[in-house]
């Protein structure tokens, strides 16, 4: 079963949150790096407001703040087990509580636990934030797969033996958790996860391998995307958020590296979105980032206003802003504060940001699709496109338009 | 806040003159041995220009063990100045000052002296002349160029062979066509442009790990990057070699 509560009053009402599989979820606003829902915007929310305990016995949830309420069907209560169908309330918030069933991939334990030693591994293919990819090769069947694999961060805890391995066992649980419900995702224009492992402290990841390279490469190697490839690649993308938003999925860290485009023998491209998962096991900081090599460097000119400001705050609008952000660089080679680095993060915190008009790096790019791009990266949540849908459509009726414009 | 982070030469620097011999010891032999064959081939030339025509086979490499052995013994590593931040200069500096006293020493038959090497030549051009230092330095500049790329290389071919494959393919023909790399790489023509691109990516990651190991601080590293630009020009491609001087923004 899953937990899920649909948020009808405050600051983040139309949210929906959804805990995977039994365990022990803290509650609270943003700041406390344990607190598995966080919602920044209620200052009236204690940083660990409540704690939910959900097992096969059932659910149970109690008040870890002396100041602090906790609410429910409208009766005030230190701790109290939840039904479905129960309104909670917690600072200005009020939530409907449900219990589902459980996503398919959990239900069917559909993502095998491998082992690394079931694959013989090839070259490097690169260096993430994340951690190294490479080309592999599954002995048993031959399949060539990508594998990735990484470390949990847990630099937080020192060197304290104790906490690093409870700091671990609570990391690894996260990123399976998460990896597990990421592998619901089946979807034309995603990369498919065939498997898990963990080898020590170190996790992996089994993926089909994508002949071909990223859209970063793409642009680096070839320029800028003409507006056929521009279209072909932006609606991959677009659908391929819908279709795992419509699962509650928000991937948080769409990119230029993180979309594949594959290339078939005869040159046709097919782009997939990959690393779904991650982006959150990351701002959980279960994963190291490996600063070392300069690597993630620069994943941040992609993400979000809201995103920087509060690494664990997600929602549709994160990934709508870092679709149109991947767009503007596949349009410009640039992102999408183009030269402005200066003044890039005082916009950022301000919540304004400083666009550099699309058509004032690339005049190429017809005026109705730069518009929409330019939407898609406003950098306030209420002046943006709602869904990823919505942007697809945009883009569909600026490229309709266009078409329409070159026939008469 | 300074994002540059510990290296070997810096750790070398810190452990200088500390409680920890041992780690003292095992680090500078680590640093020092990677480096040996160049530093002997450079006393080789120093002595040679000061005079020792007929230098035997061994006395660049006594030179060369002397040096370390007093780093080791003598704890003047402490007392060089911190402002050569680069191992680089660090080490033709000070293994210039060894080979001229090696060669006064040699000329008057006397034996080494106990304290650490002299300080009141500083300069290879003021032992040996302006055009022979110069030249004496380029070579030392040249081959310690090449050692960084087979270093770096070296480590390439540790993450991905086909990469190293790349590099390789590229400073033997520059201009080799599609085709041939296409070969050598054993993929389809097609894919030579991202299989270079990724090469000559990881390479560049692989170089300036080596270059950092060697200095102090961020801007020593800077300096050394502009440094070794021509002599890195010479030996790479010229799109290798502008991907090192690329744009450092790169995800």
């Amino acid at each position: 079963m899953d937990l899920v509560f649909d948020l009808t009053e405050g600051p983040d009402i139309g949210r929906r949150l959804r805990f995977v599989g039994h365990g022990t979820y803290v509650l609270g606003r943003a700041g406390d790096p344990d607190a598995d829902l966080q919602l920044p915007t209620d200052a009236r929310m204690s940083r660990r407001h409540a704690e939910v305990d959900f097992g096969p016995e059932g659910c149970h949830i109690r008040l870890l703040t002396g100041t602090g309420s906790l609410e429910i069907d409208g009766q005030r209560v230190e701790a109290a087990p939840l039904r479905s169908g129960s309104v909670l309330r917690m600072g200005a918030t009020s939530m409907t509580v449900r219990f589902t069933e459980a996503s398919p991939a959990v239900r069917e334990n559909a993502l095998p636990r491998r082992r690394l030693e079931a694959f013989e591994l090839e070259d490097e293919l690169g260096r993430g934030a994340m951690g190294c990819v490479y080309a592999a090769r599954d002995r048993a069947t031959g399949e060539a797969v990508a594998i990735k694999r990484f470390e949990p961060d847990l630099s937080w805890a020192g060197e304290d033996a104790d906490l690093r391995t409870s700091a671990n066992e609570r990391a690894v649980g996260y990123f399976l958790r998460e990896m597990e419900l990421s592998a619901v995702l089946e979807h034309p224009h995603i990369v498919r996860t065939l498997g898990i492992g963990r080898e020590k402290e170190e996790l992996f990841l089994v993926m089909e391998r994508i002949e071909g390279c990223t859209l970063m490469e793409r642009v680096r190697i070839h320029g800028v995307l003409d507006m056929p490839l521009l279209l072909k690649v932006a609606r991959a993308l677009l659908d391929a958020l819908t279709y795992a938003h419509a699962k509650g999925i928000i991937h948080r860290d769409v990119c230029p590296s993180n979309l594949l485009l594959a290339e078939d023998p005869e040159g046709r491209i097919t782009p997939k979105l990959g690393d779904f998962g991650i982006g959150k096991s990351m701002a959980a900081g279960v994963s190291a980032a490996l600063t070392r090599t300069g690597e993630a460097r620069g994943k941040e000119h992609f993400m979000a206003p809201e995103c920087l400001r509060d690494a664990k705050r997600a929602t549709e609008a994160v990934d709508v802003f870092s679709a149109g952000a991947t767009l503007y660089y596949a349009l410009t080679g640039k992102p999408w504060f183009g030269d402005n680095r200066k003044h890039r993060w005082a916009d950022l915190a301000r919540g304004t940001g400083l666009l550099a008009p699309l058509r004032e790096v690339n005049p190429d790019v017809p005026e109705a699709i730069a518009a929409v791009i330019e939407k898609a990266l406003a950098p306030r949540i209420e002046d943006r496109y709602t869904s990823a849908r919505e942007v697809r459509d945009a883009l569909d009726a600026a490229a309709a338009a266009l078409a329409g414009a070159d026939d008469k | 806040m300074s994002l540059w982070k510990p290296t070997q030469w810096t750790m070398i620097q810190g452990l200088a003159n500390r409680e920890d011999p041992e780690a003292y010891r095992r680090a500078w032999e680590h640093l020092f041995e990677r480096y040996r064959v160049l530093f002997v081939r450079y006393a080789g030339w120093c002595l040679r220009r000061m005079g020792g025509q007929t230098l035997a086979a061994n006395e660049a490499e006594e030179v060369v063990d002397a040096f370390l052995a007093d780093c080791l013994e003598k704890d003047w590593l402490s007392r060089a100045r911190r402002d050569k931040g680069q191992f680089r200069t660090f080490a033709r500096t000070v293994l210039a000052r060894y080979a001229r006293d090696w060669m006064d020493r040699r000329k008057a038959k006397k034996r080494m002296p106990e304290s650490g090497p002299p300080a009141h030549v500083d300069d290879l051009a003021a032992m040996v002349g302006a055009a022979e230092a110069e030249s004496i330095e380029e070579e030392m500049d040249r081959e310690w160029t090449e050692h960084l790329i087979a270093l770096a290389l070296a480590a390439t071919r540790g993450r991905s062979r086909k990469n190293a494959i790349a590099i390789e393919a590229l400073m033997a023909t520059p201009d080799a066509d599609r085709a041939v790399l296409a070969a050598k790489l054993e993929v389809q023509e097609r894919q030579v442009p991202v299989n270079l691109h990724r090469a000559r990516r990881m390479f560049a990651e692989e170089l300036w790990e080596q270059v950092k190991e060697t200095c102090s601080t961020s801007d020593d590293f800077l300096q050394e990057r502009s440094a070794l630009r021509p002599w890195l020009e010479h030996y790479l491609d010229p799109e290798t070699s502008r991907s090192l001087y690329g744009d450092p923004t790169e995800t």
